[in-house]
This record gives structure tokens, sequence and C-alpha cells, in this order.
């Protein structure tokens, strides 16, 4: 069995993956994908937490994370869309107002 | 603007090490593993202890991909005639 640490490392690399894509990318979509495995990267540590501790608190958390990122993602996407429709782009440097 | 973004790159770099060592590290893992929840522990859990959060959560996803739907929606004038069963000119 692999050690839970080990999950939790791969969690902490994970987020920083993720980090770095916030950070450095422009598109709008790599951004909202990086910021997705920032969560992903969360929820492996409470899965390496709960699996370490016999707790199933961090399963349930876990799984609401997971749902909580779905319907961000489809908010997310949907914003994009409109966003293109209007706009002709989803660069955040092109986008800097929250209105026409 | 050039060297800002280097800084930012090496500060990231730099702030995952840390992280990585800190919590590969940390002495919580130094104790000995008492097992693993079983599937069925998860599912009693989530339909007892959590089920208000879990109908909370089902609403919360049904608003979001309605709003989800609105947002996308296609407002082009030859699917909008197409909709109400006209024919485009």
């Amino acid at each position: 069995m692999i050690e839970p640490s080990w999950i939790a490392g791969l969690g902490a690399f994970l987020f920083c993956i993720g980090l770095v894509g916030v950070f450095t990318r422009k598109n709008a979509i790599i951004v909202l994908m990086c910021i997705e495995i920032m969560l992903n990267a969360v929820n492996l540590n409470f899965v390496a937490g709960a699996a370490h501790y016999e707790n199933i608190d961090g399963w349930v958390y876990t799984s609401i994370a997971i749902a909580i990122a779905a319907a961000e993602v489809a908010v997310g996407l949907a914003i994009f869309l409109a966003l293109y429709s209007q706009r002709g782009t989803i660069s955040l440097d092109e986008v800097t107002l929250l209105k026409h | 603007m050039k060297l800002l973004s280097i800084v930012t790159r090496v500060g990231l770099l730099i702030l995952a090490l840390i992280l990585i060592t800190t919590v590969t590290s940390d002495e919580m893992w130094e104790s000995e593993s008492t097992g693993s929840p079983t599937t069925d522990d998860l599912a009693s859990t989530l339909l007892i202890d959590w089920s208000f959060a879990f109908v909370i959560l089902g609403a919360l996803l049904s608003m979001a991909m309605v709003g989800a739907a609105y947002l996308a929606r296609d407002e082009r004038l030859e699917n909008l005639i197409y909709e109400i069963g006209g024919e485009e000119e």
C-alpha cells in the first residue's frame, strides 16, 4: 500500500502545478483547468488523511468538493462561452471589464 | 516586466519545495495507519449524517446547471427563427 505521506506529497506537487498555471497562463480555459488541478490536489490530501486516520469525513469532504467543482466548471465554461460570443476572445489579458 | 515574471516563477518554485517538504515530513504521518474506511461507511455517512448537506448540494448543482444553460443559450438569429418554426429568408 502506498504511504499516505506520499499521496499528500503528490497532492502538494499537483497544487503547485496548478498554482503555476493560474499565475502564468493567459487562456481562461487553461486557468480553469489549473484551478481544477488545485481542487483535486486538495482532495488527494483529504483522502490521504482519511485513509491514515480511518476517518470517513475526509471522503465526505472530497465528495462535496468534487460536486462543487463540477458546478464551478459548468458555470465557468458557460461564462467563457458567453464571453467569446460577445468579444471574440477568452484571453484574460483582453477581458478587463465586467460589463459590455 | 520580464524580471517580475522570473521572480514570480522562482518564488513559486521555492513555495513548491517548501510545501512538498512540509507536507511529506509532517509528524502526523509517523503514527501507525489504522486502516481504511469502507464504501459502506461512506454511503451511510453521506446519507445519514450528512443528508442535509447532500440535499443542499443537489440543489446547488441543479441551480448551477440551469444557470449554465441560460448563460450558454444560443441567440443567433437563424437558430431563433428555426426554433419558432419559421423559414430563414
